[in-house]
């Protein structure tokens, strides 16, 4: 029936039509008409409509509806929209001209992920920045991490070091808090991850636990589809309690209908060292030391403890280090049921011999569709695992120090082999030592070679969601996640090795298993109504659950060293200090909406209201509302601008809202008792356990608030030629939560308290360019640039807070850095160094008394930069691609301590290298390592980050055609060129040197210039 | 009828799985928002106080942390009696023991209220005071066996942790007269040094009553302590009882200037030598081996354990890094001067390094019979580890410059830096020095008093050396004696800084000081805590 009448309808105007043409030929008159949308059929208003060659033009309506005076039949009317495909029609004898835009693909493709569910790009009202596959320069990654280094402005990823899984430091937009995590929140498809360390502590050389590992690095690169960075409130308050240091969504690759297609991916690595620390060779050690015999400052006898060799202990540690990995991914499916399933294996030697990571990952994503699509179910499985083989040295290392510090101290007449040592006793298992045991200097090669520290890490995480569409516009989902991990740690330190030769040799177990789970149900309701007013209203409720248990065992006084870890038992004495075990266990619990509403795609607002109970916090505490609301305006919609055709989209954002942090320990507003080692009694000559407060409780923990404000343009000229973000932010956070020394007495001596505050300030721009667009030439530019202004501006009862350990030798209860208000975190604060005078550093007298002390301390530096930047190109040329990508901060500081401690001669005088910038240095033989300004070095740098170039092999003939869908061959270039002031082996550093530290650089594993040969098929 | 009645329970039925089916939501919703909002946090590996101290075993669990403390001391009050006196210098090497200079700030006497060190010894000493008011006041609401005995036994840890602030930084907060908590509201306020004097003394009378003769367990507290600590409070009290600005710094101070605190000193020192429970160790060395715990003169001491962080560390303090396995810190040494005051005649003399070290340690010694065996030993450097008693330059000092002191003999058995030697906070031979002292003050010299000091040296001297009463006409002539007979007997003791500053002899000027102001009479209060405690009071001259 209907049909019949829609028929009849037409053939009536074409009737119409028919009849007017003579009539209405060659005079000016109204054409009337509407626009919409050829997918769903709505109205589009602010159309652009105007008359080919010429400047008569109109805009649609509200209702899509339109008029315009056309000279004539053979006017053409030129109907364009923002995300639509630009359509012409001749005018011809009509009077009412329909028209349909499609929309263009580009627009459709530009879905963003952000907290539990999609979104147009244009809808974002808050700051997100995405990053899809496509966009990445195709080198070589080991860790989703290095995908967004320096790619998205405000947010920057430190590696702590060179080491293969080294743990991360990321930050967006400075850092919020002082005592609590500064990690965004990571989401891989839809699950919070718990981003604490997996793997256990262990015993470090001297007692120092080395460095975390990255918990990221269980994520395949290859298997990441898009990256998304909420960045401000207005994004990620849908997170509340964990937003406030930004999010980072994850999501991995899906299956896609068609036939199965096989990937394979795989490269292979050759790293060095980008750079040498220049210590004294054999010769020139020497020579010195006879210079010193010379001048008196030595005695002859400094001859005896000479050596005849000549070893380069850098050298000696150093490798070429080769690493591979194999990526090998099926995917497929049919309208209904969709899969992709990959593998990868990845073997990365490090730089310093006997260190570096082997991985297994898996991954299952399969989809399926059902009831006509209204149910769709999601299942993403992933596991992985890792086997680290740790090096053992320690970023903060005191007197004694690991293999890093000992490549500066060990002396290089000394050989890496011997028979006997300086001493005369036998060298032990070959290697030569100073003495046996009793020394804090240790042949580096030996203690890399003899220590074992492995730690195996296996994580499994997997979801499952699914989604119906309930009734029209409403759609429900739920969503189960589980993570868990088991690491393991195992430790031996032989009686051969002087490092383990003062305990017999020992040995340490640790076991820890981590697990979440997740459970995630919301409503999400879609709908246009009067036709203009477009809602998107969710809501929904989550639950945590996160628990760790971990236990150890220490074993030592090995009859033998051949069994090491694996048989705890033959060591004699079982030890209470690395015999332990606890569990833990925390919630948090979510109710959570979120309403997005448009005006006709031109005025946009959302609001997000959060409420989050966590059980970390004091009774009357545990629940918080967080709160969010943007808006938007599409400028470029509105008629002042339509004539405008350059401008393609021009949107202004602003957005504020309230998030969260509960990133402190378990427990901490209760009371605890604990049995710890050092509460051990000992009566009767027999070890009594102890029970004691271990905390300071406080009850009225709450959560640290940050309130952030910010406002955005989002620009697209020239149908995307040049598109991009600028933006301004302000956050501050309140109720901090720091630790504080609480009036004695206490049974311990801080809290946890809500007291402080820190701002953070800044700008952002990105701008992507598609500098040339030919056929068969494509250059696309892409800049990131941000400055973040980071300040303290309270800090409760302190006036202020030391921080930054100095590490080596002679510098325990050294700081060198304070939290002071007014200033941001990473200010170093110490002496000013005038020079040398006699052989003594002078220092600048401040106050004028007379004496160098405390008082005459002030800010010598700044570890945050004055601003960040990112450059990337790539060239597309036939089948040739190209890609760079510059990075650097300009700016900042860095305190060099490695050169603080080994630049100082008067290692001579306990027999140890040193730098040899420091024979130079007028220093006095005996003059001690001092930290002052001196050491305090402009960190300020620009690298070569990434340099690949590529071929793609299309169309490939004959019988290889026949089965290789695609096929390309790369090079990469790593970190090939270092701009820096800088003298030490790379300035951008993080070793963690007591709270909120920043910019020390100690002994690090050095980064490694790695050059890559890749290979892609598809089949 | 009853088809009617079936009908009609079917439809029930049926009625109430509809309204099920329709409620279901609901149901869930509800069953998952009672159960899964749910934010109590549950504990697994520390308990929470409300459900310990329920057994004779939790009690004494709870005492052992107290107890656990004074092994912090041995490192904090040790270094504040010891470093910053003529006994004990750590000079720079090199960069080693440079440490932002705080080592010769403290031997300088360069005391500032920021240096960490004196917030490390505050804060070690208020900790133990915390976990006994914590256990104070849960013994208070509880029954236990014993309850009077074990209140006693807490009560005298808590008098000896402030004792020791009273020594080193006088004027200072008392917690647990009345209220055994801090309200971090309205925390405590600094107390005048003569009320922390007083709150010891009263707090020590009272304990002693209910504490045994003999301890339950070998290292606990008894009722002699109670009288060691009562002893040496009362000699003391002519500084005790005074703020850094009423002590004469170049006088003694005398226990006259306190009504009775002398005849109280010879009381309860007395109370200890006639308790028939010690007696002075026939060889003196026995009260420093590894194996001191069966001395008969120890009357309070911390039990050690050659176990990680149970043991002694004293022989890394000062062996030089090639002596010990594993290697020691080179770090603290005696000033020439005052090596030089020891007899050579004295076997205490024995207890210092000096001169050409050779490389196998005796097992079971003390001093110079430990490395006088086997090959010569070299510093780093490559010179003779011969130690020098002089220091020519306390900022830039070589490796074998300075004399060693190795009182506490390495313990063969040691595990890593721990050795199993007990540390003495009072041996008997303090006992008769106390009353021999307090003696002089009361009546001058008399027969008494030598003969008091002279059973001290018996032991040190073969053949013997005693003091004749003839040589000390004065007060003044025997005080002197005294405080040196104190110097050879305590070296490395912690008790050099309260002597001298009884003895008007701490601000002077010495080989690597200038003469001091009288300030450092008591220790700066740290700055961390007049940050956390605005209630306090900074101390005269900071």
């Amino acid at each position: 029936m209907n049909r019949m009448i829609h028929w009849k309808k037409w053939l009536l105007g074409v009737g119409a039509w028919l009849c007017s043409v003579s009539v209405v030929m060659a005079q000016p008159r109204m054409v009337t008409g509407t626009v919409s949308d050829a997918s769903t059929g709505d109205p589009l208003p602010g159309v652009n409509i105007v008359v080919l060659g010429t400047t008569t033009g109109t805009t649609t309506d509200v209702g899509g509806r339109y008029q315009i005076e056309v000279p004539g039949p053979e006017a053409i009317l030129v109907f364009s929209f923002v995300g639509y495909e630009q359509v012409q029609e001749v005018v011809g004898t009509r009077l009412v001209i329909n028209v349909r835009l499609q929309p263009t693909v580009e627009v459709l493709g530009e879905i963003v992920v952000v907290g539990y569910g999609v979104q147009r790009r244009e809808d974002v009202t808050g700051s997100v920045a995405s990053i899809s596959v496509d966009e990445i320069n195709q080198g070589r990654y080991t860790s989703p991490d290095q995908l967004l280094q320096g790619r998205v402005a405000g947010l920057t990823i430190v590696a702590n070091n060179g080491e293969p899984g080294a743990n991360l430091n990321i930050r967006l937009r400075g850092g919020t808090s002082i005592s609590a995590s500064n990690q965004p929140l990571i989401v891989i498809d839809g699950v919070p991850i718990d981003n604490v360390p997996l793997t256990p502590g262990g015993a470090g050389v001297n007692g120092a636990p080395p460095p975390p590992r990255n918990p990221l690095s269980l994520i395949n690169p290859n298997d990441i589809e898009s990256i998304t960075v909420l960045k401000d409130a207005a994004a990620t308050a849908i997170y509340g309690s964990r937003g406030a240091n930004g999010v980072i969504l994850i999501e991995t690759k899906k299956g896609r209908q068609g036939q199965l297609q096989v990937d394979y991916d795989g490269y292979v690595t050759a790293s060095t060292p980008y750079r040498k620390m220049d210590v004294l060779n054999g010769e020139e050690y020497r020579r010195f030391v006879e210079q010193q015999i010379q001048a008196g400052n030595l005695p002859a006898s400094a001859r005896n403890v000479l050596g005849n060799a000549n070893t380069d202990w850098e050298e000696a540690v150093m490798r070429t280090a080769l690493t591979q990995s194999h990526n090998l991914a099926f995917s497929g499916g049919t309208s209904q049921t969709r899969y992709r399933a990959s593998v990868n294996y990845l073997n990365e030697e490090g730089l310093v011999i006997n260190s570096g990571l082997e991985r297994l990952t898996g991954r299952l994503n399969a989809d399926h569709q059902a009831l006509d699509g209204r149910l769709r179910l999601q299942l993403n499985l992933t596991s992985s695992f890792t086997h680290d083989n740790l090096l053992p040295y320690n970023q903060t290392a005191g007197f004694e120090g690991g293999v890093l510090s000992n490549v500066f101290q060990m002396n290089p007449t000394y050989p890496i082999h011997a028979q006997t040592n300086l001493d005369g006793t036998p060298a032990r298992d070959g290697y030569f030592e100073i003495a046996d045991g009793r020394t804090s200097v240790r042949n580096p090669v030996a203690m890399a070679e003899q220590v074992q520290d492995f730690a195996k890490t296996t994580r499994s995480l997997g979801n499952l969601a699914a989604e119906l569409d309930l009734i029209a516009g409403l759609t429900a989902r739920v969503n189960f996640g589980a993570d868990r991990a088991q690491a393991s740690r195992r430790q031996y330190f032989p009686q051969e090795s002087p490092v383990g030769n003062e305990f017999g040799g020992r040995a340490l177990l640790r076991n820890r298993e981590h697990s979440s789970m997740t459970f995630q149900s919301y409503l999400t309701y879609r709908g246009t109504f009067a036709r203009q007013h477009n809602v998107e209203l969710l809501g929904g409720y989550e639950f945590n659950e996160y628990m760790t248990e971990e236990f150890g065992v220490e074993g030592r006084d090995f009859v033998t060293d051949l069994t090491g870890y694996n048989a705890v038992q033959s060591g004699a004495l079982l030890v209470k200090e690395g015999t332990f075990s606890y569990k833990d266990k925390s919630r948090l619990v979510s109710f959570f909406t979120r309403l997005n509403y448009n005006f006709a795609s031109k005025y946009y607002l959302t609001g997000v209201l959060r409420y989050d109970g966590s059980s970390r916090f004091g009774e009357g505490n545990k629940w918080a509302l967080f709160p969010a609301v943007s808006g938007a305006w599409r400028l470029s919609a509105e008629p002042f601008l339509r004539g405008v055709d350059w401008i393609s989209d021009l949107r202004l954002k602003v957005g504020y809202g309230i998030t969260g942090s509960q990133e402190i320990g378990n427990y901490l507003s209760l009371a605890q008792l604990g049995a710890r080692q050092d509460l051990q009694a000992v009566f009767n000559q027999e070890a009594f356990t102890g029970f004691a407060p271990i905390n300071y409780a406080n009850p009225n923990l709450q959560w640290e608030e940050t309130a952030s404000f910010n406002v955005g343009l989002d620009y697209n000229f020239w149908n995307g030629k040049l598109s991009g973000t600028l933006e301004y932010y302000v956050k501050e956070t309140d109720k901090l939560l720091l630790e504080i020394p609480v009036p004695q007495p206490a049974p311990v001596p801080t809290r946890i308290e809500n007291i402080g505050k820190t701002r953070n300030r800044g700008f952002e721009l990105s701008m992507d360019a598609l500098a040339i667009d030919r056929p068969n030439f494509n250059v696309l530019l892409g800049l990131v640039f941000s400055a973040n202004r980071n300040e303290v501006v309270s800090l409760g009862p302190h006036e202020f807070i030391v921080t930054g350990v100095v590490s080596g030798r002679g510098q325990s209860g050294n700081f060198a850095q304070r939290l002071i208000p007014g200033e941001p975190v990473g200010t170093f604060y110490g002496w000013i160094f005038e020079g040398v005078e006699n052989g003594r550093q002078k220092f600048r007298d401040l106050n004028g008394d007379g004496r160098i002390d405390d008082a005459d301390r002030t800010i010598i530096g700044k570890a945050q930069p004055d601003f960040t930047y990112g450059f990337r190109t790539n060239i597309y040329w036939g089948n040739l691609d190209f890609s760079l990508f510059i990075r650097g901060e300009q700016g900042r500081d860095v305190f060099n301590n490695t050169a603080l401690v080994y630049q100082t001669k008067s290692a001579v005088l306990q027999n140890q290298n040193f730098l040899k910038a420091a024979l130079d240095d007028p220093d006095a033989l005996d003059e001690p390592a001092i930290f002052s300004s001196r050491w305090i070095e402009d960190g300020s740098f620009l690298r070569v980050d990434n340099v690949t170039i590529g071929y793609t092999f299309r169309n490939l003939g004959g019988v290889l055609g026949q089965h290789v869908r695609r096929a390309r061959v790369y090079v990469t270039g790593q970190n090939l060129l270092l701009l820096t002031p800088y003298s030490g082996y790379d300035p951008e550093v993080n070793i963690s040197a007591g709270l909120a530290a920043l910019g020390i650089d100690y002994a690090q594993y050095p980064r490694p210039r790695s050059f890559t040969l890749g290979v892609s098929l598809g089949f | 009828m009853m088809q009617t009645k079936q009908h009609r329970s079917t439809m029930n039925r049926c009625c109430t799985y509809r309204a099920l089916l329709r409620g279901w939501p609901f149901l869930a919703l509800a069953i998952l928002l009672g159960s899964c909002t749910n934010l109590e946090e549950e504990t697994f590996s520390v308990v929470t106080p409300d459900k310990f101290y329920r057994t004779d075993r939790e009690i004494t669990a709870a005492l052992a942390p107290i107890y656990a403390q004074l092994r912090a001391l041995e490192w904090s009050y040790w270094t504040m009696s010891q470093v910053t006196t003529d006994e004990t210098v750590v000079p720079t090497r090199g960069s080693d023991w440079y440490d932002d200079r705080r080592w010769l700030n403290l031997h300088e006497h360069n005391f500032l209220p920021s240096q960490v060190d004196f917030n490390g010894a505050w804060v070690d000493l208020y900790t133990g005071i915390a976990r006994a008011n914590g256990l104070l006041q849960t013994l208070a609401e509880i029954d236990v066996a014993n309850k009077e005995q074990i209140e006693a036994e807490v009560r005298l840890l808590r008098a000896f942790y402030y004792y020791c602030l009273l020594d080193l930084f006088g004027n200072v907060p008392i917690v647990g007269d009345d209220e055994f908590v801090v309200d971090p509201e309205n925390p405590p306020p600094t107390e005048p040094r003569s009320k922390v004097y007083d709150f010891v003394k009263s707090e020590l009378l009272a304990a002693r009553e209910n504490l045994p003769e003999t301890p339950p367990l070998p290292g606990r507290v008894t009722k002699w302590v109670a009288d060691a600590l009562l002893a040496s409070l009362y000699l003391n009290a002519g500084v005790f009882t005074k703020n850094s600005t009423q002590i004469n710094p170049n006088g003694y101070n005398s226990c006259m200037d306190v009504p009775n605190a002398c005849q109280e000193a010879v009381r309860h020192a007395d109370n200890v030598i006639n308790s028939g429970y010690f007696q002075l160790a026939d060889n003196w060395f026995q009260n420093f081996l590894p194996d001191n715990h069966n001395s008969p003169e120890i009357i309070f001491a911390t039990q050690h354990l050659p176990e990680p962080g149970l043991g002694m560390n004293f022989v890394m303090r000062t062996l030089h890094y090639h002596q010990l396995t594993p290697s020691p810190w080179n770090g603290h040494s005696i000033l020439a001067e005052t090596y030089n005051l020891f007899d050579d005649d004295d076997l205490r003399k024995t207890i210092f390094l000096v001169g050409q070290q050779y490389a196998e340690p005796r097992g079971n010694c003390i001093g110079r019979q430990c490395y006088s065996q086997g090959a010569p030993l070299q510093d780093r450097a490559g010179n003779p580890l011969a130690y020098t008693p002089e220091i020519n330059n306390v900022f830039a000092a070589t490796e074998y410059e300075g004399v060693r002191v190795l009182k506490y003999g390495p313990d063969p058995a040691h595990v890593g830096g721990d050795h199993g030697n007990d540390y003495a906070w009072f041996r008997l031979a303090e006992m008769y020095l106390i009353k021999a002292e307090a003696l002089n003050e009361i009546n001058g010299p008399n027969a008494e008093s030598i003969n008091l000091i002279n059973q001290v040296r018996a032991r040190v001297f073969d053949p013997p050396k005693p003091l004749n009463l003839a040589d000390y006409p004065s007060k003044e002539a025997l005080r002197e004696a005294i405080l040196k007979e104190r110097l050879f007997e305590f070296t490395w003791e912690a008790k050099r800084r309260q002597d001298l500053i009884r003895h008007g002899k701490y601000t002077r000027a010495y080989q690597f000081k200038p003469q001091s102001p009288q300030r450092v009479l008591l220790l700066p209060i740290p700055q961390a805590q007049l940050d956390a405690n605005p209630n306090l009071q900074q101390n005269p001259g900071y």
